[in-house]
């Protein structure tokens, strides 16, 4: 990352993004992994259109657990719904999650990071401790102690910005164990930026720490920021997959996590039931798309440098 | 000497926010963690435990500072839904299954995944890289318990090779070679699920940390001094790569004693992670409590070797 | 690449270890019940202490060492007895002979007697009042306050005298157990601490020989059973948390019975030749409660407590379809409190039942007031407050499993007549911290998604609505002074066809007042191997009164 990367000229910039895009999708990584999210995103995007209004038990038609057959591509679960139109209304509900919480986890992660690497000194120890206890946290803890706190704040009834309570919770969880990892990388970047000619100039100058933080370190960021978004989105897929798993979710909304949770119960796996697994290829193949995404993106801004952790 | 009480203090702060998380769920902290509610913890139990905890004086500092020196002293409390139990014994009770489940399965993912990912990141781009890292980069992103799912539905249901579920078949006579072989075959399925996943992830580490290595400037100098590959890989690349990997590994011990929670629960296996399971559903705060400090007390010093150890290999960090 | 060799190395011998596994498969399976002729059992249980005082999930292993003194088997079956051989009632009603078997011992030697059973009841009557009342288990003390006096006249006979007409000897079953060994301990003990540790001493056919919770029971047959010692040598309780161990193992021969199964799991065992799969009606009720209560404990709105709003709801709950998606067929829809178990007082109710139609139930939501004036799509109550009403849901101690399907009905139905619900669901412990009397820290919920399992006698059947049994049995919170005397008239009867006749006005006035709405009465599905055991009974293979038929079990 050069100085450079911080003011581009209006046509400069132009130039610098579809270059960065012709060597990014040069990658066939990040070919696949664009694909199959655009393919999930239409899913998503219009689920009623593609498979129909979302099947729930009172309208199913289906037998219990039934193969795939040309009626039901991928079978029918334990209560004769057609699992395919359960995974892509899921679709919807997890991709949802995942992605709110990863932007939660961005802004927290990255606020936290800029300032510790900023500040220094005091600042950076406390808020270091604090990052280091987040990513000792398990989510399953910070779930169980922040459900009732939000239910109890904002009742049960009607909806938080549009969520269920219960989906917000899952947000709000995922977002809040993923961002030490965000802050951790912000960190170690800031330290390295704010030793450069640009920030000692914008100081000299006269810029208060807020401006020097967001206008001149924050875009320099963004390369890093991105690439570990993209692997901060497949970690929150996965997690709230495992969360929904363990009864955590909402038992009323088709996440993935929540399919396959149900699944497990109705004895799915000991009956030989398959198809009733078929969330799980969407929660992999969509995490994988992210990861791909991500390495990508980091092979782009960074050829040396791999960002898996 | 920094890193080792950089550790002690994030304990401390596990301890006292294990403290604090148990008492910000809206309730009575006495009845919430006494089971006041409940019939299955004795007066006495919970009378012992009120003083033991001071919960009738203030809160700070003087309630934080006994439930410190009760917890460092082995008293968790006791269960609601075991009746009154210790959480300690429960958890000890627990911990063998455990560590023969994760335990096993990291002796297994560690030489596989480590060899498989250097040998990679070595020969970057040829067939055993292409498969090796398309793999591992599915295995990193499955869910495991859901691939765990399909190894009963696969090896158990369908196949019938191993038993999918359990730690021992219903009437083993326990203490006999036959009930150990039993016991082996119950690990089989649960243990591939772990160490699969685990071999996604050290193969990824593994190749990522090699291909950063064999672009260094040290390893063009070595290859213009004319040292073979076999030299360069063994004296420069190899020594190199190891550490994030054995970073990685340190961090995953961690979770030898804190169980694969999902996987235990798919599997029906007895151990730490089932018992959360178990605890997380009956809302038995005391035990979640005891777990999540095992937890957070093993990444603690799981870090803590993964810090020591990169000291130890890596010369620019010891001075 | 010196890490070929290697890897060739340990290639070959996982190749061989893998392919061992199968074969050490076959040769570990084969240590079945044909071999060593233990019974291999297993359920979804949580036996926690084998002191049936102080627990009410450990009827499995106890009942199986310890006979009650009649209980519900022996009055159906004329095959089947507890301590007692035989009983008769004066013809006042009020006292009751009970002849105890001649000989009998228990599973330690000592002679078993009209004693040990006298000592059993007074020791529950005498904790009555104490603060260590004997309360918390399945041998309670409840009913005993009806009790003049139990007194052994000589060894063989039991003389119990009661202050009104009751059938309360000969149907509680409080498990009789020996004085020479409980005269040790004291009632604050039974009521917690005194673990019963194994072996335990019993009448029963097996005796508890070991005791690892969260594992299993091993019992051994009892070689002073007053039948003889029992053909199989022993048993082995399996304890699980899910279904799926239960259904692999049978399947795998390493299981010879097993109940709580899924009926994805019945279905697929039900095509395997060696395995007899069975249904039966059993006493267990799944419902959707109300919470009645006001003030303390109340619900979100006041229309819980508005018998019109609960009356209307019962129009939007379709029992027929609860029966075919979530149970597969495998329940009765539901009618009112008496189960069809329950054949002396189960009643259809046609003239009064409530016919599924969600135009009738809006119909009636609006007549009663609960309309939707602001025009969000959702009701508002008589503040004038949009519903949203929380759903509370999980199995109770040692009940059938409800599927989530049933919750997933109800909440869909009654987002369809505009009320919102969301859904919670609870473990066991979690759900009775929270249905607890508001008294206790209960309540605050809004609909309840539960189930019972009590005997068939009329007090327990009524315990739904027994205004006494307010966070225990009555998880409505529901109170009516009608209902209660009809309830304590209904104790004290012993005719058979008054008895009904108080049951069927009861069923009525809790039917219309509307504190529950029953949702089906589920089958037990169960399964067992016809390999290596044969004498499981005919209509159900395992009493789930008693230990019939582990009793006569013999190998094939």
């Amino acid at each position: 990352m050069s100085e450079g990367t911080v003011r581009y000229p209006p046509r400069g910039r132009a130039r610098a993004i579809k270059s960065f895009l012709r060597q990014f999708l040069g990658r066939g990584g990040a070919q696949a992994g664009v694909l199959c999210l655009v393919f999930f995103l239409v899913l998503a995007a219009v689920p009623n259109i593609l498979v129909g209004p979302l099947q729930t038990a009172i309208n199913a038609t289906g037998d219990f657990l039934a193969p795939p057959s040309s009626q039901h591509l991928l079978g029918t679960d334990d209560v004769g719904r057609d699992v395919l139109n359960l995974v892509v209304h899921g679709a919807r509900i997890s991709l949802t999650i995942a992605v709110l919480a990863t932007v939660i986890s961005l802004v927290f992660g990255t606020t936290v990071g800029i300032s510790a690497g900023y500040y220094g000194g005091r600042v950076d120890v406390w808020l270091m401790r604090l990052t280091d206890f987040f990513f000792v946290m398990p989510s399953f803890v910070l779930a169980l102690v922040i459900t009732p706190v939000i239910l109890e704040v904002w009742g049960r009834g009607g909806d938080i910005f549009g969520f269920r309570p219960s989906l917000f919770v899952i947000i709000v969880v995922i977002g809040m164990t993923s961002w030490a990892f965000v802050a951790r990388i912000v960190r170690s970047q800031t330290l390295s930026l704010k030793e450069r000619t640009f920030v000692d100039r914008a100081r000299v100058v006269g810029s208060s720490n807020i401006v020097i933080m967001v206008k001149h370190i924050l875009p320099n960021l963004v390369p890093q920021i991105t690439a570990n978004g993209a692997l901060v989105v497949a970690g929150a897929i996965y997690v709230e997959t495992s969360l929904s798993f363990l009864g955590l979710g909402d038992p009323l909304q088709p996440s993935w996590g929540t399919l396959l949770a149900l699944a497990q119960r109705a004895g799915a796996a000991s009956a030989g039931a398959w198809w009733d697994l078929s969330p799980g290829v969407c929660v992999l193949t969509v995490s994988l798309s992210f990861v791909l995404i991500g390495n990508a993106l980091d092979d782009t801004f960074n050829p040396r440098r791999r960002v898996i952790p | 000497m920094r890193i080792v009480i950089r550790a002690i203090v994030t304990l401390l702060m596990v301890g006292v926010l294990n403290f604090v998380l148990f008492r910000i769920i809206p309730g009575d902290p006495a009845k919430l963690l006494l089971g006041g509610a409940r019939s299955s913890v004795t007066a006495e139990q919970m009378q012992a435990l009120r003083q033991n905890w001071g919960l009738d004086r203030p809160l700070f500092p003087d309630q934080v500072i006994d439930y410190l020196s009760a917890t460092i002293q082995g008293n968790l409390g006791y269960s609601f839904k075991f009746r009154g139990r210790h959480v300690a014994d429960l958890i000890l009770e627990r911990l063998p299954a455990t560590i023969a489940l994760v335990g096993l399965a990291q002796l297994i993912a560690i030489p596989w995944g480590v060899m498989l990912g250097l040998y990679a990141g070595w020969r970057r781009g040829g067939a055993v890289d292409h498969i090796a890292t398309a793999t591992s980069l599915a295995l990193y992103s499955t869910p495991s318990f859901w691939l765990g799912m399909l190894l009963v539905v696969v090896f158990s249901t369908a196949l019938g090779w191993f038993p999918g579920y359990g730690a021992y078949s219903p009437g083993a006579i326990t203490g006999s070679l036959g009930s150990f072989l039993d016991y082996l075959l119950h690990l089989t399925l649960p243990v591939t699920a772990v160490a699969l996943g685990l071999i996604g992830q050290y193969v990824v580490v593994a190749r990522a940390a090699m291909s950063d290595v064999v672009t260094e400037d040290y390893m063009v100098t070595a290859r213009a001094k004319g040292l073979t590959n076999r030299q360069m890989l063994m004296r420069h690349a190899f020594r190199n790569a190891m550490l994030p990997v054995v970073t990685l590994i340190a961090l995953n011990l961690g979770y030898v004693v804190a169980g694969a929670i999902t996987i235990e629960a798919v599997f029906a296996w007895p151990g730490i992670g089932g018992l959360t399971v178990e605890a997380l559903n009956a809302r038995d705060y005391p035990v979640l409590q005891g777990i999540f400090l095992l937890l957070g007390a093993s990444i603690v010093v799981a870090n803590l070797v993964a810090d020591l150890a990169y000291g130890f290999l890596d010369p620019r960090v010891r001075q | 690449m010196n890490m070929l060799p290697v890897n060739r190395r340990l290639l070959i011998k996982a190749m061989l270890l893998g392919s061992a596994a199968p074969l050490l498969a076959s040769s570990v399976a084969l240590a079945s019940s044909c071999g060593d002729q233990i019974v291999r059992m297993a359920a979804i249980w949580a036996a926690d202490t084998m002191n049936p005082f102080a627990t009410w999930s450990s009827f499995w292993p106890t009942a199986f060492t310890y006979d009650p003194l009649v209980g519900m088997d022996a009055q159906r079956h004329r095959d089947r007895r507890g301590f007692a051989k035989e009983w008769s009632v004066a013809h006042d009603n009020l006292t009751w002979t009970f002849k105890i078997w001649p000989g009998m011992r228990w599973s330690d030697g000592q002679p078993a007697t009209a004693r040990d059973a006298a000592f059993t009841y007074n020791y529950l009557r005498e904790s009555i009042g104490t603060p260590n009342e004997l309360n918390v288990g399945w041998n309670n003390a409840a009913g005993l306050e009806n009790v003049e006096s139990i007194r052994a006249i000589d060894d063989e006979t039991l003389q119990i005298v009661t202050k009104l007409p009751t059938r309360w000897p000969v149907n509680n079953a409080v498990l009789i157990v020996p004085e020479h060994i409980w005269a040790k301990i004291s009632h604050a003990d039974a009521r917690n601490t005194f673990r019963n540790d194994p072996p335990l001493v019993g009448t029963g056919p097996m005796i508890v020989s070991e005791f690892q919770p969260g594992q299993f029971v091993r019992l051994a047959s009892n070689k002073y059973f007053r039948m003889g010692q029992p053909p199989m040598a022993g048993m082995i309780l399996n304890l699980f948390n899910t279904a799926d161990p239960i259904a692999q193992g049978l399947k795998s021969g390493n299981l010879d019975y097993g109940y709580g199964i899924t009926s994805a799991q019945w279905e697929d065992l039900s095509n395997h030749s060696d395995i007899r799969v069975g249904q039966s009606r059993v006493e267990q009720r799944n419902y959707l409660a109300f919470n009645t209560a006001s003030g303390e404990g109340a619900g979100s709105t006041k229309a819980l407590q508005d018998t019109a709003f609960r009356d209307a709801i019962g129009y939007a709950i379709d029992q027929k379809t609860i029966v075919d998606r979530a149970f597969r067929g495998h329940a009765d829809p539901g009618v009112g409190v008496v189960m069809p178990a329950a054949t002396d007082y189960y009643s259809e109710l046609s003239d009064i039942r409530r016919r599924f139609d969600l135009a009738e139930a809006a119909r009636r939501l609006d007549a009663a007031g609960y309309l939707d004036t602001n025009g969000d799509g959702l009701r508002e109550d008589e503040e004038g407050n949009s519903l949203q009403l929380e759903l509370i849901t999980g199995a109770s101690g040692g009940g059938l499993e409800i599927p989530i399907a049933a919750v997933q009905l109800v909440a869909g139905w009654l987002g369809q007549i505009g009320i919102p619900v969301s859904v919670t669901q609870l473990e066991t412990g979690a759900l009775g911290a929270r249905t607890a009397a508001p008294a206790n820290g209960g309540g605050g919920w809004d609909l309840l998604v539960s189930s019972t399992w009590l005997s068939p006698t009329p007090h327990d059947i009524l315990n739904l609505g027994n205004s006494k049994g307010i966070g225990t049995n009555n998880t409505s919170y529901w109170r009516n002074d009608k209902f209660d005397s009809l309830l304590s008239e209904a104790d004290v009867t012993v005719d058979l066809a008054k008895s009904k006749q108080l049951v069927d006005e009861a069923t009525r006035l809790i039917y219309t007042q509307a504190p529950y709405i029953m949702l089906c009465y589920p089958f037990l599905l169960d399964a067992h191997r016809t390999d290596c055991i044969q004498g499981w009974g005919t209509e159900d293979a395992v009493s789930m009164w008693g230990y019939f038929p582990f009793d006569r079990l013999r190998p094939v």
